[in-house]
């Protein structure tokens, strides 16, 4: 049985781990990391560290661009990318869709 | 959020940067002062005219250093290349656009001055966010270090220790204050590995060792001649027994078995809990001694997360120059650079 990761969930613990764990007040679905100011270069390694905790993904160097991690939404396209393609050793039960 | 305002660093403001830098240089007034002189007026490449300051109001709350370091490049003879050095954000202004803002402004300047490059040696938590701007990256490289035990007490003078023998190769091993001329004379001999390589001469070894808030721990070899050399680095406020560790930024011998003496003496005798060296450019054979030598590797794990404080070196096109007909144009090939006699530590 295939199990896909559901984008809502994926997209609702994204949310969950930038403001409970990140501590990003204020942030949205729609919130532009960078642009609001809200994350620094310090904010991106506690973020990559968090997703990898969360997810079982690992977030390589040539993961790094900009695009995948302005928003909420691109972010949670980069963590279904990376659990599709099998870098996520074990996925969080609330994350997943039979 | 808007209201920084970013200059040029001008001598107005010595007393603002070295009150400041406190934070990251940790010198008090008179060695941070000194600091500040040896790395932006008395490099031997490179003036202050890149400091860049961020203000709001009159207070100092951002800063990035810009020295100058100077490479020998195939093709193109000597070249200085801007290094970036000495980031702080004031801590009020973390977690915003604040470095981004200085670096923008920053790298505005070079490229009117027509400068192609900007180099970071970076093992700092910035490099992520620095790629995702348009940095390139060379490494991460794995580094060997070795844990001692420390004596608790502080070493004498370095070079009132005695000399030994190399168990391997029977050289002198004998600890110096000063670099001699036969080092850089001996580096320049050098077969390289890369068409770029950091410019060693006796300009570079004094300029280096006249750092005030650095110690220098130097090596020599000698059996009929100088046989090789090593240069070991460490912080000079922070104590024998204190966290940081002492980095070997340099080791040349003429064959393996006076290169392994080298390392293995100055495992045994420089002060520090840690002992560090990059490993990138180490030939085969040296590297795989270094565990017989009492060090262990780290190597990169692939991971961001994980590599985070591992050496690499991260650069940035300016915008002077474009396309791959330009001067320098190679920079970003892993394969060009030898960065023997380099390590961040080196230049802190």
């Amino acid at each position: 049985m295939n199990v896909s990761p559901d984008r809502q969930d994926v997209a609702q613990t994204v949310l969950d781990c930038l403001r409970n764990k990140l501590f990003l007040d204020g942030v949205t679905v729609d919130t532009h990391l960078i642009e609001s100011g809200l994350i620094d270069s310090v904010g991106f390694i506690r973020m990559f560290v968090v997703l990898e905790e969360e997810f079982g993904i690992e977030v390589t160097a040539r993961d790094l661009s900009l695009e995948r991690f302005q928003n909420v939404g691109s972010i949670s396209r980069f963590v279904i990318e990376k659990l599709e393609e099998g870098g996520g050793s074990e996925m969080p039960v609330d994350v997943v869709r039979a | 959020m808007s209201d920084y305002r970013i200059t040029a660093y001008a001598p107005r403001h010595r007393n603002a940067v070295v009150e400041f830098q406190q934070m990251l240089w940790q010198g008090g007034a008179r060695g941070n002062s000194a600091y500040f002189d040896w790395k932006f007026g008395d490099n031997p490449y490179l003036d202050d005219r890149y400091v860049t300051l961020a203000w709001q109001g009159s207070e100092l709350v951002g800063m990035l250093g810009v020295f100058g370091s100077y490479w020998e490049v195939d093709g193109h003879g000597r070249v200085m290349l801007p290094c970036l050095a000495d980031t702080v954000v004031a801590p009020a202004h973390r977690g915003g656009p604040l470095f981004g803002r200085m670096l923008g402004w920053l790298v505005d300047r070079l490229r009117a001055d027509e400068v192609p490059w900007l180099l970071d040696f970076g093992d700092q938590p910035a490099g992520p966010a620095m790629l995702m701007s348009g940095w390139t990256a060379v490494g991460p490289w794995p580094v060997a270090s070795a844990e001692r035990e420390v004596s608790g007490r502080e070493q004498g003078a370095w070079d009132a220790q005695e000399a030994v023998r190399g168990p391997r190769s029977g050289a002198t091993i004998t600890p110096l204050a000063n670099s001699v001329p036969e080092m850089p004379a001996m580096a320049a001999k050098l077969d390289t590995r890369g068409s770029v390589r950091v410019v060693r001469d006796e300009e570079y070894f004094r300029w280096r060792n006249a750092n005030p808030l650095a110690r220098y721990f130097h090596l020599v070899a000698e059996s009929q001649g100088t046989v090789g050399y090593l240069i070991a680095h460490r912080t000079a406020v922070d104590t024998d027994d204190g966290p940081t560790p002492t980095t070997i930024v340099e080791c040349e011998a003429l064959d393996d078995d006076v290169w392994r003496d080298l390392i293995e003496t100055a495992v045994a005798t420089v002060p520090g809990k840690v002992v560090t060296m990059w490993v990138r450019d180490l030939a085969p054979a040296r590297e795989q001694s270094l565990g017989s030598l009492g060090l262990s590797l780290t190597r990169p794990s692939g991971r961001l997360s994980q590599d985070i404080h591992l050496p690499k070196l991260v650069m940035r096109s300016t915008g002077a120059v474009d396309g791959d007909s330009a001067p320098l144009s190679t920079l970003t090939s892993p394969e060009v650079w030898d960065l023997r006699g380099v390590s961040g530590r080196g230049w802190r």
